[in-house]
């Protein structure tokens, strides 16, 4: 059956706007899946969410944050690369820890998929790296789905204002620390404690991925 | 044709939404993010940039041939299949231990319509003589590969989605172009839908049948 010109056009009209209503809410949908995560300029979610340190006590990123800026590292017991770069992050941690920035180590791996990453065997990781700041339990998770990470060791680094500057690796080398050509933590760190530009802002490094708790 | 018009444009925003479907035709926005380290990320792996290299010469059977971002595109670029299965794994990530069984089984069955299983390791060097011992044990097919330099770098290179995470695997098609990610570890049933959509589509044998 042919339609007449006119009412073709209504068809096409009315399929475009059937079209848009339906796709509409599709679009909006995708754009927050795509956005899960923060990025470089915001604040730290969850800030205020308390975690249970290998201490005992209860800590939030808040409570750790620092008066030059704060760095918040997603890391594990199991992860090798993990292990491979625990030295150089408790010795960064330590070092910048008595500089001004606030540092707190968050493991997000649910034991039940990861049995290293139990409590007991952080309590003994924090205390054979000689790590002089909390690292804690995120046991829902949640607050590694609300930065977005994704594996460990990942790190986050927020200025004195609270935004973040730095997101990624540790340093270019995991595995052959006299490799090491770019170290875009430390420099990222010394940036944020002299109050300059950080001078790479975004890195990846192959990982471990993040054992997420069920939601 | 209504319904197909609105069908057409749910599937395309649909694979827009699952951020996994990487384009046909020209890579979409390829601005990398403020402050990225590297270069341009591109879904087309095997896209020359400057400081590319030559495909390194593959080692026999039973060695693994160092792959670094710079000579990835032209090692991918030079495997002779029309289709690739690249997988970044370690024999220290267990979900990448877990899912290789089924992962090189499936490959091998879509191995007669053209599909090669590119294996690249990410274990430092001091594990090498583990991959290719686990490779073997695997019955995984040579030659395989074994990631060096800058991870930036090379994540950067392979795709601009890959947050580094192990495992990883994609899909590329004959332009070496990303067709299909996965950020996590995969199963067979997994595997099957965009090994279909691309390999099907490849050997249909002939135009005009309905699907």
């Amino acid at each position: 059956m042919m339609d007449k010109p006119t009412s073709r056009m209504l068809t096409l009209a009315a399929t475009s706007a059937l079209a848009a209503l339906v796709a509409l809410p599709v679009a909006l949908a995708c754009a927050q899946s795509e956005r899960s995560g923060i990025g470089l300029g915001d604040r730290a979610p969850m800030a205020d969410h308390r975690m249970r340190n290998v201490d005992g006590q209860r800590v939030s990123i808040a409570d750790a944050a620092g008066q030059r800026g704060t760095l918040v590292v997603f890391t594990c017991n199991h992860c090798p690369w993990a292990q491979a770069w625990e030295s150089r992050l408790t010795e960064l941690g330590n070092a910048y820890g008595s500089r001004g920035i606030g540092v707190i180590a968050i493991n997000s791996n649910d034991p039940a998929r990861a049995p290293d990453d139990d409590f007991d065997h952080m309590v003994e990781r924090h205390r054979n790296a000689g790590m002089r700041f909390p690292y804690v339990v995120d046991a829902t998770s949640g607050v590694a789905r609300a930065f977005g990470a994704t594996r460990t060791p990942e790190v986050y680094l927020f200025d004195r204002r609270g935004r973040l500057v730095y997101h990624g690796a540790i340093d270019d080398n995991a595995h052959e620390p006299d490799q090491v050509q770019r170290r875009y933590l430390r420099d990222a760190l010394e940036a944020v404690v002299a109050g300059r530009s950080v001078p790479t802002a975004e890195t990846r490094s192959i990982g471990c991925t993040i054992k997420f708790a069920p939601e | 044709m209504r319904p197909h018009a609105i069908g057409a444009l749910l599937v395309l925003l649909g694979a827009a939404c699952g951020g996994r479907e990487a384009p046909t035709e020209e890579p979409r926005g390829s601005e990398p993010p403020t402050g990225r380290a590297e270069a341009t990320p591109s879904p087309r792996v095997a896209r020359p940039a400057s400081g590319a290299r030559a495909a390194p010469v593959v080692g026999p059977p039973g060695t693994l041939t160092e792959v670094d971002a710079a000579s990835l595109p032209a090692t991918l670029r030079a495997r002779p299949a029309p289709y690739l299965l690249v997988n970044v794994w370690s024999t220290w990530c267990e979900p990448c231990v877990e899912e290789m069984p089924e992962l090189l089984r499936t490959a091998r069955a879509y191995e007669p319509r053209g599909l090669e299983v590119v294996l690249i390791s990410a274990d430092p060097p001091s594990r090498r003589a583990a991959a290719v011992a686990f490779l073997r044990e695997q019955g995984a097919p040579w030659p395989s590969f074994l990631k060096r330099g800058s991870d930036d770098a090379f994540i950067t290179a392979l795709h601009p989605e890959w947050t580094g995470a192990l495992p990883a695997t994609l899909l590329l098609d004959r332009e070496r172009r990303v067709r299909h990610f996965w950020p996590d570890p995969v199963s067979a049933s997994e595997l099957r839908g965009p090994l279909e959509h691309l390999l099907g589509a490849a050997a249909e044998p002939s135009p005009g049948v309905d699907g």
